[in-house]
């Protein structure tokens, strides 16, 4: 017995943004759990990493504790963040799921815009969690004999070397420090945009992985000589990250609305070169 | 002829062939792009934090040039490096060279020596020497340190930068044998460049054996890097670094040798 | 010295509960050409990266021109060329950058003048002298499994193994490709892999069938097929049900298909011992209320014999 062959209605022109929802599902699972662990565990490693000599040292000092840890994992997040995104979608091209994709009725755009929004979403996951699972440790930490102090100037505190503190910081309010891992979170989502349009636009893996290596450093750089220039940018994020540490107010919202708008400009730019590839 | 004469004569022929292959391609476009890369940045960064009246960096020339060629080399180097073995070994392209004559600890040692010559060569010397050139004659560099550091120290200097530079690479060829994944690789490696050359840890005896005694700016040296100190005239006293720091890179080339005799192409 | 090129005894690999082989033995005579047949996923691929040193056994040894693969595959290796399957090469390389890339890793190889000599003499022979500047990256897949066999030939070597050389290449290219495996054999030992059984058939001494990790038959391909019988077609008019019965009871007689064509009944009927069959079978047929009006021996192909084992294996 044969089935009855149902006929599947006729599709006269497909939507650029086909199946983004099917496809954001699928860039989901990539993400979730195992990635977004992947990165609250690093971040939860550097913790440990400076705190667990810093105790059996006997350095008793919050200020340099928190600063030292929430610059390193801010490095390594935005760098963790450039490794997971990497090859998502010159990964997808090499061993040739993407061009199975694009030979299903799904808009190529939707395939970049999905894996942008899922990688953003994730790694924003994971510095949210990480966040979270942090200040009550370092409320801890300043609760079990470790001091609180309170700083001035960051610059005297960044330059001054360990052992010579004049000056102090305190653990900022959670207001502040919501602020800062919201800041970083749009920093990570930014560098994911980069990644994608890297990614549509390069052939090589390498130099895809080696250009966006090179984003993070420039945005340290461009923070440490022209911040107060460059505050409508991704960098005036940096700069509330480092205002945030100090417990000063954060001013989030211009850098943010920037940042957001130059990732959603990077990713259509992204869009309109992948729709222009050929997938040999 | 002797049988281990046989089994010496193969392996040498397979490893130079792989040296040999390496360093090829290094004298084509892939030298080209790193080396006019490296100057770019390194000469334009440098130029930037001295010249300027903005010097956020401090009037410290040779200190920044030193930073530059620890921390832009051994990046790319930890990228080059897990690219290429763990590229390599997911594409099949390791796989097609051991159907080779070519033994698996001299394919490792032959890939890893030869990305460094290259690295070394492009990201440390030429442009160190450069910078060493026109460093001195900079109008607010000369007025804080008038005196331009003596060659011979400069270019031990260097080679002690480009032992650095082994190092890290050394670490990065053994993490990617055994992790497989490029990503976590380099994010580890960053971690450890991070962990010696900062004082992020408090200072305990066993970074005097490290990479960390030549290149970590501390409180007890002034604020500069034993290297930059050296080049300063300053007297060598970390022989235990460079000696643990060689010792430790052939440590690490030799387990990524060890795990990789073990694993299935 | 031996007299066989490769030597398998009681090789298995296991991935944790996959076995891939499962105590595969086999022997290669040297300076002969073997076809090595099997189904996807039979243990193909795995048996000669096991040869080439690639993967190690969980048990068993082999030998590849005398040197065991575990001890001393490296200066096998140098004695060997050898096409994976799917290659991948470093794209970065020039066609002719690759062939001199790989002739430079065996010992005494040419060199300067000598080596571009030979390296342009085998680009002229797979068909790829006008491509010699072109990049690896800018291949087609036919194209690129030429370059393979011709890195695989370049250092003149005593043993070929070459996993599906035949596949993603036109009729044209299959074609050159046999002749070129026929012309290697006799100076070298070539073990092949392919699922075009017409080319075994053209070109191989012998051939080994995998199935399931096992080696089902192997040997002289004359005497593969001859293992697995004969068939006979017999063209019959009239009753023919009484005979139809005797026949199917014979425990020589394997299989029966018979077709009608107009008046005229025409059977194929496959025995397996050959001997009997010619004894037995044409008092049969003279015995009955029918006409024979057709009756010869078919040449048993390689397919049905593959079919035969591989199937009745599938099966068991």
């Amino acid at each position: 017995m044969t089935a009855e062959r149902v006929p599947l209605p006729r599709i006269e022109a497909i939507h650029p943004f086909r199946g983004y929802i099917g496809m954001l599902g699928v860039e989901m699972r990539v993400w979730f759990p195992w990635r977004v662990a992947i990165l609250v565990l690093a971040g939860l490693g550097i913790f440990a990493t400076i705190y667990i000599p810093w105790q059996i040292a006997g350095v008793n000092q919050l200020g340099p504790l928190f600063l030292w840890s929430m610059a390193l994992w801010l490095v390594v997040v935005l760098i963790s963040t450039i490794s997971l995104s990497e090859g998502t979608v010159l990964g997808d091209i090499d061993r040739g799921t993407i061009s199975w994709l694009v030979a299903m009725p799904i808009g190529r755009p939707a395939i970049i815009a999905a894996k942008a929004a899922a990688a953003a979403f994730g790694v924003g996951a994971a510095v949210f969690i990480t966040g979270g699972l942090l200040y009550p440790l370092y409320n801890m930490a300043a609760k079990r004999g470790i001091t609180e102090f309170t700083v001035d100037e960051l610059s005297e505190v960044t330059e001054s070397p360990i052992g010579r503190w004049g000056t102090y910081i305190s653990l900022p309010d959670v207001g502040t420090y919501l602020s800062m891992l919201f800041a970083i979170a749009l920093l990570a989502a930014f560098l994911v945009a980069v990644m994608i349009l890297l990614g549509s636009s390069i052939r090589s893996r390498t130099a895809v992985f080696g250009l966006g290596l090179a984003a993070p450093a420039f945005l340290i750089a461009g923070w440490v000589a022209a911040r107060d220039a460059l505050v409508a940018s991704p960098v005036g994020l940096v700069t509330a990250v480092a205002e945030g540490v100090q417990d000063r107010p954060v001013e989030v919202l211009v850098p943010a609305t920037a940042t957001v708008a130059l990732s959603i400009a990077l990713v259509a730019l992204a869009i309109w070169r992948f729709g222009r590839r050929e997938l040999s | 002829m002797k049988a281990e004469t046989i089994v010496l004569r193969t392996s040498a022929t397979g490893t130079w062939g792989v040296l040999r292959g390496e360093l090829q391609r290094w004298m084509g476009r892939r030298g080209l792009f790193h080396l006019v890369l490296w100057l770019t940045v390194v000469e334009w960064l440098l130029y930037t934090a001295v010249a300027t009246e903005n010097q956020p960096f401090g009037s410290l020339g040779f200190e920044n040039l030193i930073n530059m060629l620890v921390i832009f080399p051994v990046m790319a180097g930890m990228v080059l490096t897990a690219a290429a073995v763990c590229g390599d070994y997911h594409d099949g392209t390791t796989g097609w060279v051991l159907g080779k004559p070519v033994p698996r600890g001299g394919y490792v040692a032959a890939s890893v020596a030869g990305l460094w010559f290259g690295l070394a060569a492009t990201a440390i010397v030429v442009p160190g020497l450069v910078a060493y050139w026109w460093l001195p004659r900079v109008e607010p560099y000369r007025f804080v340190t008038p005196a331009a550091p003596a060659l011979g120290r400069f270019l031990v200097a260097l080679g002690l930068l480009s032992i650095i530079l082994a190092f890290f690479m050394g670490a990065t060829a053994l993490l990617s044998i055994v992790i497989r994944r490029r990503g976590a690789v380099v994010a580890i490696v960053a971690w450890l460049l991070l962990m010696l050359r900062t004082p992020i840890l408090p200072y305990a005896d066993w970074m005097d054996h490290t990479p960390s005694r030549l290149i970590r700016t501390d409180t007890s040296l002034g604020g500069w890097s034993h290297v930059t100190e050296y080049i300063h005239d300053v007297p060598f006293d970390a022989i235990p670094a460079v000696i643990g720091t060689i010792a430790l890179t052939v440590a690490f080339v030799a387990g990524a040798i060890l795990v990789f005799r073990r694993l299935d192409f | 010295m031996t007299d066989y090129a490769i030597e398998a005894r009681s090789l298995s690999k296991r991935y944790r509960n996959v076995h891939a082989l499962d105590g595969l033995s086999l022997d290669v005579a040297a300076g002969s050409i073997c076809g090595f047949l099997g189904p996807n996923g039979a243990g193909k691929s795995t048996t000669m990266k096991i040869l080439m040193g690639l993967i190690r056994p969980t048990s068993g040894h082999a030998f590849v021109l005398g040197h065991e693969v575990g001890k001393a595959g490296l200066v096998a290796r140098a004695r060997i060329g050898y096409l994976p399957q799917d290659p991948v090469f470093p794209a970065y390389l020039t066609v002719r950058g690759l062939v001199t890339y790989a002739a430079r890793l065996y010992p005494g190889h040419p060199a300067g003048q000598a080596l571009r000599r030979r390296v342009d003499n085998m680009l002229e022979q797979v068909g790829l002298a006008d491509k010699a500047r072109r990049r690896l990256a800018g291949l087609s897949g036919g194209e690129r499994q030429r370059v393979g066999v011709a890195q695989a030939l370049i250092a003149d070597p005593d043993l070929v193994i070459l996993d599906e050389p035949s596949a993603g290449l036109d009729p044209v290219g299959r074609r050159a490709m046999i002749d070129l495996i026929a012309g290697i054999g006799g100076d070298a030992t070539v073990f092949y892999s392919t699922h075009i059984l017409d080319d075994v058939e053209r070109v191989s001494d012998s051939v080994v069938m995998l199935n399931h990790g096992k080696v089902v038959a192997q040997g002289p391909l004359a005497s593969v097929l001859e293992v697995t019988g004969q068939d006979y077609v017999i063209g019959l008019r009239g009753d023919t049900t009484e005979l139809r019965a005797r026949l199917t009871a014979q425990p020589w007689v394997s299989t029966l298909v018979a077709r009608n064509r107009g008046s005229v009944e025409q059977w194929q009927v496959q025995v397996s011992d050959a001997g009997i069959a010619a004894r037995q079978l044409v008092p049969m047929l003279a015995d009955g209320d029918h006409s024979v009006l057709q009756f010869h021996l078919t040449d048993r192909r390689l397919e049905d014999a593959y079919l035969q084992l591989i199937g009745g294996t599938d099966e068991g």
